[in-house]
C-alpha cells in the first residue's frame, strides 16, 4: 500500500512538470511582450529597455522558463505587472482559500443532493421518479451556470431577499458562522450544479451494478429488510468508485468559479484569473493556471490513495 | 512643443465607463448650499448618525499613489486619502486644498502657494512645505519611470520660501497647470523621503500603509472584496460626518445592480443600459438619481491615415448618413445630447455654435457623388474601380458601443457602404488602435475630458506620433490655435480660441461625433451630499452624511 | 486493468472476421432496437433532427432578415409582427435565433470533429504501438487534462481573440483527451487479440490494422463522446460569451443573444427576449445528451433491453 502511494505521488512530479511547460509556452505564444501593455506611451524607450534587462525579459526563453519555474518551487510567483509590487503569492494566498471554501462546500453539496437521488433513482429503475430524476438532472447539465445564478439573485435575494447578493461576508459585522454560510449558499450551489448531474448518473449505474451482485441477492433473499440492504450493503459498496469521481469534478469545479466568482462577487482564484487575463497580467495568469492544474493533480492523487484505502479488493 | 500626455490612461479607462461626472446644474449647486445651511443646527445629532459609505464599482484598485496609479478606481480612492494643493469645485474652478491661496505673476511663469498651516499627517506629523518640494521632485528626477513624468515637464523649480510657503517657477506658461499640474496629491515627505526614487512605484506604502492629508485614512484592504478607509477625525476642513468608506469591488455589473437594489451598496454610477431600470428603482424609493451632462462624448473615429477617409466630403457624408437622434433614444433611451463636434455642454470651454452635419441620406449620397463615389452593380460605392468598404473596430467591453456599431453598420448599409464588424477585448482594443500600431479603419470610441479643457491631445499634429490623435488629424489652423491656448490665462479668450478651434474640427468631421452621453449616479435615498457633476464626484465628502 | 480496457475486451467478440458481416448487421439492428427504447434518446433523436433541420433552412424559413434592425420596435414583446419578439435593436429574435443555431451547432459539430480527430490519432499511435511512446503520450494527456478547460479557453481567446475560427481551433485542441484515453483504451486490449496478431504476421500495414481493422471497432465509444461533447462547446461558448469572449456580435450566436440579454433591466422588462436563446441551448444540450446516453446504453452489450 505505501509503496503504492508512494510511487503514485512520483508519477505525479513529471506530470506537474509538464503542466509548467504547458502554461509557460502558452504565455510566449501572446503575441508582443508584457510591457507592451503595462507602459504607457510616453515612457521613455531607454527606460522600457532598462525595464525588460532588469526582469530578464531580453534572456533565452529556456533561461526564462528555467527561472520562473526555479521561482515557483520556491513559493516565488514573481510580480503582478498591474498591481505593482505586490506579489503574486500574496494574492493566491489571499485568494486560494476563499475558492477551497467555495468548492468544498459545492462539493457537499453536490453529495448530498446527488447520491440520494442517483441511489432513489437506481432502487426504483424505470419508474416515473427515475425518468423525472434523470430529466432534470439533465436539465442542471444543459442550462448555462451564469444563467441559473442570475436567476437565483435575481428571484432569492433581490427579489426575496433570503439571501445576499454576493460577497463572502456583511461588510462591517464581525465575524460569525452564520453570516459566511448565508454567503456561501447560493454560489456553492451554482457551481454544484454543474456536477450535480454527472453525479446522480454515476451513482445510478454504480448503485444498479452493485444491486445486481451475488451478495446483495443473497441479503434480500436471507428476509433483510429491502431498506437495510440497500443503505448497510449497497451503498457502502456503491459508493467506493465515486470517491473517483470526486477527482475527475475537480477540473470543472475550479473552471466553473471562474463565472460563480464572477457573478457573487466571491474573491477567490477563478476571479484574480479573469481580472488577471482581462489586464494580461501574465505572471498572475501563469500563477493560477499552474495552481489549478496542481489542485487537480492532488485532487487526482488523493482520490487515486483513498481508493487504494477503502477498496478491500485491490491488492497492490 | 509640450506634450502633456498624463491624462492618457484616466481618459481610456474613462472610454469605458461613462462616468459619474458631469456638470452641477447651478439650480442644485444652490439648493445644496441651501441645505447645508439648516444642516447646521443639527450637526451633532448628524454625527451620530455616521455610517458607512459603500460605493460600488466593477474595477479593482491597483495602488494608492498618485504618481504612479493610472486608473479611476484608484486615483478616486487617493482622493479620499491624500489631499493636493488645489482641488476643483464642480464646476472646474480651483479651490484651495492643502494651499489656502495662491498667486502668480503676470507672465504666468511664477506661482506661489501659500500652505495651510496645522495640516497633520495620518501618522501625526506635521505637513510642511519640504512635502510639497519633496512630490513635486519625484516626477523629475531621472530615477523616476512612472507615468506621469509629463504634467511635470515645464516646472523648471520648486523652491521652499519658508515651512508654509512654496513657489514654482515653469519654463513657459501654461493655463492648465493649476487645474492639473496643482491637484497632484501630496506625499509625505518623513515617510518616502529616504526611499530610492527607483523603489517607489513598489514601495509598500502604495499598497499597504498608504498615509495621507485626506479626509479618510487607509484602514483595510481586502483583496478582491474592499477597500476600507476611516474617518480621519484631524481633517484639517472638519472631522467627515461619515465614519467609513467602503470601496467594495463587484466585478459583475448584473451583480452590482442587484447590489444596488437591497441596499448592499450606497452610491454607483449608472450605465446607461441599467439607466431605466435604476429609474424604476427611483419610483419605488429604492434608490435617489442624480443625472447630467457628462464631460465627454462618442464618436465614430476613422483612421485618416486610410486613403478612403482623407476626404472631408466623404467624412461629412458618413456623418450624414448616420441618424444619431435615432442612436440617441434606442441605445441610450433618450439620456444623451447628439453631439456636433468635440467638447461638452458639461464644459465651460463648449462650443454650441459648431457646424451641422444632421441625418439625410440624400444629402449623404451626394456629397459622396462629389467626391467621386458611385454606386457599383452591387449597390456597393465604388470609385476607381475600389469599393467603399471598411471595418469597424470597437471593443467587447462596452455593450452601448457594440450596439452603436451595429446600427452604424445598418445605417452605412442604406446608403451603399459596407462596414464589417470586429469586436476586440478590451487590451487587444487599446493595443490595436493606438499608437503606435493604428490598425484599424474606424472605431466607435470616446473621450472625456479631463479637469482642463485643452483640446490639444486629441487633434495637435504633435499627438499623431505618440498621443491621442489616433485618426492622424491635422490642420495647420488648428496646430495654431490648440498651441496658443494653454499660453493663455484669461478664461474667456481662452474659450473663444478652444471654441473656434472645435468649430473647424467639426468642419472636417475627422470623426463622426455621436453624441454627448448624460452620466447618472444613483445613491441611497437617505445619503445626502453627493449631486451628479462632470468636475468632481466627491467634492466635500467630508460634509457629506446619512440622515 | 482498467475500467475502460475491460469494457473493450467485452466488445471483442463481435468482430470475429469470418461471420463479419452477419454479426455486423445484426448489431448494429440490436443497438437500434435499444437506441429506440430509449424514450428519452428517441426524443433526443427527434428534437435534434428538427433543430439541424431548421438551421440547415434558415434561410427560408428566417421570417425577417437576421440583421435589419427596427430601432423603434426595440424590445417588442412576441406577437404578429415579431414572433418571438425583438431584440434590443429591434431586430427579429425567431430570424436571429436560426441564424444563430447554424453558428452554435457549426462551432459545436467543427470543434467536436476535430478534437475528435486529433484524440483519435493520439489514442491511437499510443494504443496500438505502446511502450515508451505510450506513456509519453498519456502523460501529455494527464497534463492537459489537469487544466481546468474555462481557464485554458480564457487563456487562449484572450491571446488570440475570439473569432469563430479560433473559438473551433480552441476548442478542439483542448477537448481531445477523453477521446484519445477512450480509443487508446480500445487499441490496447485489440492489439493483442488474435485477428489484429495473425494480420500482423500476414505482413499487412501498421495504417491498414489501424483503419480497416482496429478502429471500426472502436467507433462506438468514440461516437458518444462526440455526441456528449457538441452540448459541452455550445455551453462553454455561452459561458465564454457570457465574459464577453464567445462567438462576437454581430454575428448571432445563442450564446451572445443570451449573453446580450442578461441585465436585470431586461429579464424583469422583457422576459421573452433571454428565454428563447437560453430555451434552444437548453434543448439542444439536452438533445445532445439523451442521444449520447442512449447510444452508450445501445453499444453496451452488458446492458439488456
Amino acid at each position: 500500500m505505501t509503496t503504492y502511494i508512494v510511487r503514485r505521488i512520483l508519477m505525479a512530479i513529471p506530470l506537474l512538470f509538464l503542466i509548467t511547460i504547458i502554461s509557460f509556452a502558452m504565455m510566449q505564444m501572446a503575441p508582443g511582450d508584457p510591457t507592451a501593455l503595462m507602459m504607457d506611451p510616453m515612457i521613455k524607450k531607454e527606460n522600457l529597455e532598462a525595464y525588460k534587462e532588469a526582469n530578464g525579459l531580453n534572456d533565452n526563453v529556456m533561461v526564462q522558463y528555467f527561472r520562473w519555474l526555479g521561482n515557483m518551487v520556491q513559493g516565488d510567483f514573481g510580480y503582478s505587472l498591474i498591481r505593482q509590487g505586490v506579489p503574486v503569492s500574496e494574492l493566491l494566498l489571499a485568494r486560494l482559500p476563499n475558492t477551497l471554501l467555495l468548492m468544498g462546500v459545492s462539493s457537499v453539496i453536490a453529495f448530498l443532493i446527488s447520491i440520494p437521488l442517483g441511489v432513489i433513482s437506481a432502487t426504483k429503475r424505470n419508474s416515473l421518479t427515475d425518468y423525472s430524476i434523470t430529466f432534470v438532472s439533465f436539465l442542471g447539465i444543459a442550462t448555462p451556470n451564469f444563467w441559473i445564478g442570475l436567476m437565483l439573485i435575481m428571484f432569492t435575494s433581490v427579489h426575496m431577499g433570503w439571501f445576499p447578493t454576493g460577497g463572502v461576508s456583511t461588510l462591517g459585522s464581525p465575524f460569525s458562522l452564520w453570516d459566511r454560510l448565508h454567503h456561501l449558499i447560493l454560489p456553492a450551489f451554482v457551481l454544484a450544479t454543474a456536477d450535480m448531474a454527472g453525479l446522480t448518473r454515476y451513482s445510478r449505474s454504480s448503485m444498479l451494478e452493485v444491486l445486481r451482485q451475488d451478495y446483495i441477492r443473497t441479503a434480500k433473499a436471507n428476509g433483510f429488510k429491502n431498506k437495510t440492504v440497500i443503505f448497510k450493503h449497497g451503498l457502502r459498496n456503491g459508493l467506493i468508485p465515486i470517491i473517483t469521481i470526486l477527482g475527475l469534478m475537480l477540473p470543472s469545479f475550479i473552471g466553473g468559479s471562474v463565472i460563480v466568482e464572477s457573478i457573487f462577487a466571491w474573491p477567490g482564484i477563478g476571479l484574480l484569473f479573469i481580472d488577471g487575463a482581462f489586464q494580461r497580467d501574465y505572471p498572475v495568469i501563469m500563477a493560477v493556471v499552474v495552481i489549478a492544474a496542481t489542485l487537480v493533480v492532488i485532487g487526482n492523487l488523493l482520490a487515486d490513495v483513498l481508493y487504494a484505502i477503502f477498496d478491500p479488493r485491490i491488492e497492490y | 512643443m509640450f506634450k502633456n500626455r498624463f491624462l492618457l490612461l484616466i481618459i481610456l479607462a474613462l472610454m469605458l465607463i461613462v462616468s459619474a461626472c458631469s456638470d452641477g446644474e447651478i439650480k442644485d449647486s444652490g439648493k445644496e448650499k441651501e441645505k447645508e445651511g439648516e444642516d447646521k443646527p443639527k450637526v451633532e445629532e448628524v454625527e451620530k448618525s455616521g455610517g458607512s459609505l459603500v460605493l460600488g464599482t466593477t474595477a479593482a484598485p491597483t495602488l494608492f499613489n498618485p504618481l504612479f496609479s493610472t486608473d479611476t478606481s484608484s486615483s478616486t480612492i487617493e482622493g479620499f486619502i491624500f489631499g493636493g494643493l488645489v482641488t476643483v469645485d464642480r464646476d472646474f474652478n480651483p479651490e484651495g486644498d492643502l494651499a489656502e491661496s495662491w498667486e502668480f505673476t503676470e507672465d504666468g511663469l511664477k506661482w506661489t502657494f501659500y500652505l495651510r498651516k496645522g495640516v497633520k499627517w495620518h501618522d501625526g506629523e506635521d505637513f510642511t512645505a519640504d512635502d510639497v518640494v519633496f512630490t513635486y521632485g519625484i516626477p523629475k528626477d531621472k530615477a523616476y519611470v512612472g507615468p506621469r513624468g509629463l504634467p511635470f515637464e515645464n516646472i523648471k523649480e520648486v523652491n521652499k520660501i519658508d515651512d508654509y510657503t512654496v513657489e514654482m517657477i515653469l519654463s513657459e506658461p501654461y493655463a492648465p497647470f493649476i487645474t492639473i499640474t496643482a491637484q497632484f496629491e501630496i506625499l509625505p515627505k518623513h515617510i518616502l523621503g529616504d526611499v530610492p526614487i527607483a523603489d517607489l512605484a513598489t514601495h509598500r506604502f502604495n499598497t499597504k500603509e498608504p498615509i495621507g492629508t485626506g479626509p479618510f485614512k487607509f484602514k483595510e484592504w481586502k483583496d478582491g472584496e474592499y477597500i476600507e478607509l476611516v474617518a480621519n477625525e484631524d481633517y484639517f476642513k472638519g472631522k467627515p460626518k461619515l465614519d467609513s468608506i467602503i470601496y467594495k469591488i463587484v466585478p459583475d455589473e448584473n451583480t452590482l445592480m442587484a447590489q444596488l437594489q437591497v441596499g448592499d451598496v450606497s452610491m454607483t454610477g449608472i450605465s446607461p443600459q441599467y439607466v431605466e431600470m435604476a429609474k424604476k428603482l427611483e419610483s419605488e424609493g429604492t434608490v435617489a438619481l442624480s443625472t447630467g451632462a457628462s464631460n465627454s462624448w462618442e464618436y465614430i473615429g476613422y483612421n485618416l491615415r486610410n486613403e478612403l477617409f482623407q476626404d472631408k466630403l466623404v467624412r461629412q457624408a458618413l456623418t450624414h448618413a448616420i441618424d444619431k437622434e435615432a442612436i440617441v433614444q434606442a441605445v441610450l433611451d433618450g439620456a444623451g445630447i447628439v453631439a456636433n463636434g468635440p467638447g461638452s455642454p458639461a464644459n465651460w470651454s463648449f462650443n454650441p455654435d459648431m457646424p451641422k452635419f444632421e441625418y439625410d441620406q440624400d444629402e449623404a449620397k451626394k456629397k459622396l457623388k462629389e467626391a467621386g463615389w458611385e454606386p457599383g452593380a452591387d449597390g456597393i460605392m465604388e470609385k476607381d474601380g475600389k469599393k467603399f468598404e471598411f471595418v469597424l473596430k470597437t471593443t467587447s467591453a462596452n455593450e452601448i458601443r457594440m450596439q452603436i456599431a451595429e446600427i452604424v453598420q445598418q445605417q452605412l448599409n442604406e446608403i451603399g457602404i459596407k462596414a464589417s464588424i470586429e469586436l476586440l477585448e478590451w487590451s487587444a482594443y487599446v493595443e490595436q488602435t493606438g499608437p503606435p500600431v493604428w490598425n484599424f479603419d474606424a472605431i466607435v470610441a470616446g473621450w472625456s475630458i479631463g479637469s482642463d479643457p485643452d483640446p490639444t491631445w486629441f487633434w495637435h499634429t504633435s499627438e499623431i506620433e505618440n498621443g491621442l490623435n489616433y485618426g492622424a488629424y491635422s490642420n495647420e489652423k488648428v496646430d495654431k490655435l490648440l498651441s496658443e491656448n494653454t499660453l493663455i490665462s484669461d478664461l474667456e479668450e481662452r474659450k473663444r480660441i478652444i471654441g473656434e478651434a472645435d468649430a473647424i474640427v467639426a468642419e472636417d468631421q475627422p470623426s463622426s461625433f455621436l453624441y454627448h452621453p448624460n452620466g447618472t449616479l444613483a445613491t441611497a435615498p437617505n445619503l445626502k451630499g453627493p449631486i451628479f457633476n462632470a468636475s468632481n464626484t466627491y467634492y466635500k465628502i467630508h460634509e457629506w452624511y446619512f440622515e | 486493468m482498467s475500467f475502460l480496457e475491460q469494457k473493450a475486451m467485452v466488445t471483442e467478440p463481435f468482430i470475429v472476421e469470418e461471420n463479419h458481416n452477419y454479426v455486423h448487421e445484426s448489431i448494429w439492428r440490436l443497438m437500434f432496437r435499444k437506441f429506440m427504447a430509449n424514450k428519452l434518446a428517441v426524443i433526443g433523436a427527434f428534437l435534434m433532427i428538427i433543430i439541424i433541420g431548421s438551421a440547415l433552412f434558415a434561410p427560408w424559413l428566417a421570417p425577417q432578415d437576421p440583421s435589419k434592425q427596427v430601432l423603434l420596435d426595440k424590445l417588442s414583446p412576441p406577437g404578429e409582427k415579431y414572433i418571438l419578439g425583438a431584440d434590443i435593436l429591434g431586430r427579429d429574435t425567431l430570424s436571429r435565433l436560426l441564424y444563430g443555431a447554424r453558428i452554435s451547432l457549426l462551432v459545436g459539430f467543427a470543434s467536436v470533429a476535430g478534437s475528435i480527430f486529433i484524440g483519435t490519432a493520439v489514442g491511437a499511435i499510443a494504443g496500438y504501438y505502446g511502450g515508451t511512446l505510450d506513456a509519453v503520450l498519456m502523460r501529455i494527456v494527464d497534463a492537459v487534462i489537469s487544466f481546468p478547460s474555462l481557464f485554458l479557453l480564457i487563456t487562449l481567446v484572450t491571446i488570440f481573440e475570439p473569432s469563430v475560427f479560433t473559438l473551433i481551433g480552441v476548442f478542439a485542441v483542448f477537448g481531445w483527451t477523453g477521446t484519445a484515453r477512450l480509443v487508446r483504451g480500445e487499441f490496447l486490449s485489440l492489439r493483442s487479440s488474435e485477428f489484429v496478431l495473425a494480420a500482423k504476421t500476414l505482413g499487412i500495414r501498421s495504417s491498414r490494422i489501424i483503419f480497416s481493422h482496429i478502429l471500426p471497432n472502436a467507433m462506438g465509444p468514440i461516437i458518444v463522446s462526440a455526441t456528449l461533447g457538441v452540448g459541452g462547446v455550445i455551453l462553454a461558448e455561452a459561458a465564454l460569451s457570457y465574459l464577453g469572449l464567445g462567438i462576437q456580435p454581430p454575428t448571432p450566436s445563442w450564446g451572445n443573444m443570451l449573453q446580450s440579454a442578461q441585465n436585470p433591466q431586461i429579464m424583469l422588462g422583457a422576459w421573452w427576449y433571454p428565454l428563447f436563446p437560453g430555451f434552444m441551448i437548453l434543448i439542444t444540450v439536452l438533445a445532445f445528451n439523451f442521444i449520447g446516453d442512449g447510444l452508450r446504453d445501445a453499444f453496451d452489450p452488458k446492458i439488456s433491453e
